[in-house]
């Protein structure tokens, strides 16, 4: 089941943010989605936007 | 305290009066904000429950918590330990200027055994004996220690520059640092320890009518006020710039004294670039533990008040722990403890560790000799020693002081629940705080984005 509020918002490091952003690129496809989704962390996005994880 | 804790397997959340809960994943060492709905979902917990503690799975925000908790982010490292001895502290002397009134190295700075200086001629082999094993592109540190060690300044100024010299030849990255009572901080011992770039620790309870009360000179006069002069004398060598070792200030708060919160504003006044707020390892009343920890909230709050993450990283108790969250490492051993530290006394005997000077169980050789056997029951991290598995703050705590939990119980693997205790409150202040640095960078961030879109 989808939650709508955001229950857990994960706050790395701008260095580990660098880190996962090198190794998902590492590992082609998989690393673009992560990447964004790690973009919309750093961001602060809204309602509906999950930290990776 | 003003926290409220809360725990489900791996994850723990903290609750501070006025702010949004926050938790960290104790394997992973992530932190995130958590909801409120996720929150009161958790079961609750105290400050000395370190067994596993899980929710009932039935709601979604529990499903959504369970997968975290399960989840291991490759990101997250294990703190790297090269293989050998790399680390020492060297009792240069085993007497001491002062009289402290909790002097825990025998009362008196002797540990039983006062020796006026270390033999040169014994440490240089024995020096010897342990670079020669390092691989070239390694590093040795050296902790001058005593006693006071500036009691014998030309044994640093010696034994410094051989160790200058071997590890050249070896390619091998010397480092050096002191723990003195800042007393005898004279201009020549100055320049001696300028010529190592030595790091240097001074111990200070406080301002003068504190620090003099508990750490008296033996001669009568203010310890205090030669400390003062001493480091302004080493301030002004770092404004020359011929000078740019790292200064500390370290206290010791126990019965005699707890004034943290007046040690941290002296300290504050003073040209250093660190603190460190010791919690005195004889003493074993509970009220005390627990003013220590409400002392360190309000001086925690001071510093980041003051200026954020940088401040309270000044402060060396959340450092540590700072450094390991924001690099996700993992820490398995508090200290390197038969690892790749040892203690060396004015005797030229090794023992596992600064407090053991003295105790014969924990003498691990002498000179040019090493007792692989004994040295061999350390191999176990700290962590595994200890018994820690379930702890939530195991891999910033590292298994805790193997010292003082075997002081407080008698027993090995037997860990004393008030140094837990402490160190679990310390972690949660990091995290806390961790918390609301990451949000402030976050509004930075926003904030930039939107000036330059303009």
């Amino acid at each position: 089941m989808k939650n709508t509020q955001i229950q857990i918002k994960k706050m790395r490091s701008a260095k580990k943010q660098l880190d996962l952003k090198e190794r998902n690129e590492k590992q082609g496809q998989q690393g673009v989605a992560s990447e964004k989704a790690d973009v919309k962390m750093a961001l602060n996005l809204g309602p509906g936007c999950l930290p990776i994880r | 305290m003003g926290f409220e804790i809360r725990r489900h397997n791996q994850i723990i959340a903290f609750k501070n009066a006025g702010f949004e809960p926050v938790a960290l994943h104790a394997h992973n060492l992530e932190v995130a904000e958590i909801s409120e709905e996720l929150w009161r979902w958790m079961p609750k917990v105290n400050w000395s429950q370190s067994g596993q503690v899980a929710g009932v799975m039935n709601s979604p925000v529990g499903l959504e918590l369970e997968a975290w908790n399960q989840e291991l982010d490759p990101l997250t490292e294990d703190q790297f330990t090269p293989p050998g001895i790399r680390r020492i502290t060297l009792n240069m002397t085993q007497i001491c200027n002062l009289h402290c009134n909790y002097c825990a190295a025998g009362g008196d700075g002797s540990y039983g055994d006062p020796i006026t200086r270390i033999s040169i001629e014994r440490t240089i082999p024995q020096l010897r004996f342990l670079i020669d094993k390092i691989p070239e592109g390694g590093a040795f540190h050296i902790t001058f220690l005593g006693g006071e060690p500036l009691l014998y300044p030309q044994g640093i100024a010696l034994i410094g520059s051989y160790v200058q010299e071997k590890c050249k030849q070896g390619k091998i990255t010397p480092s050096f640092s002191i723990t003195t009572n800042g007393t005898l901080l004279s201009e020549e011992n100055v320049r001696i320890l300028e010529n190592l770039q030595c790091n240097i620790t001074i111990s200070v309870d406080g301002p003068g009518e504190i620090n003099d009360r508990v750490r008296p000179q033996k001669n009568g006069e203010s310890g205090t006020l030669s400390l003062l002069e001493g480091l302004e004398s080493l301030a002004a060598r770092r404004k020359s710039g011929a000078f740019w070792g790292r200064i500390g200030l370290h206290g010791v708060f126990s019965e005699e004294n707890m004034e943290i919160k007046k040690a941290y504003e002296f300290y504050s006044s003073l040209p250093v670039d660190s603190f460190e707020f010791t919690y005195g390892v004889t003493s074993s009343d509970p009220e005390l533990s627990y003013q220590y920890m409400a002392q360190m909230e309000e001086v925690a709050a001071l510093a980041f008040a003051k200026g954020r993450a940088q401040e309270l990283c000044r402060i060396g108790n959340f450092a540590g722990f700072y450094a390991a969250l924001e690099n996700q490492i993992r820490i398995s051993n508090h200290c390197g403890i038969g690892k790749n530290f040892l203690m060396i006394d004015s005797r030229n005997r090794f023992f596992t560790c600064p407090w053991e000077v003295g105790n014969n169980e924990e003498m691990v050789g002498q000179d040019t000799f090493l007792d692989k056997n004994k040295l061999d029951d350390y191999k176990e991290s700290l962590i595994e020693r200890n018994h820690c598995h379930s702890c939530w703050a195991r891999f910033l705590c590292g298994g805790g002081c193997n010292y003082i939990h075997k002081a407080k119980t008698k027993l090995r693997g037997q860990k004393d629940t008030h140094f837990c205790e402490r160190t679990r409150h310390l972690v949660a202040l990091t995290v806390h705080y961790f918390r609301l640095q990451k949000q402030h960078e976050t509004r930075e961030e926003k904030y930039e984005e939107h000036t330059n879109s303009n």
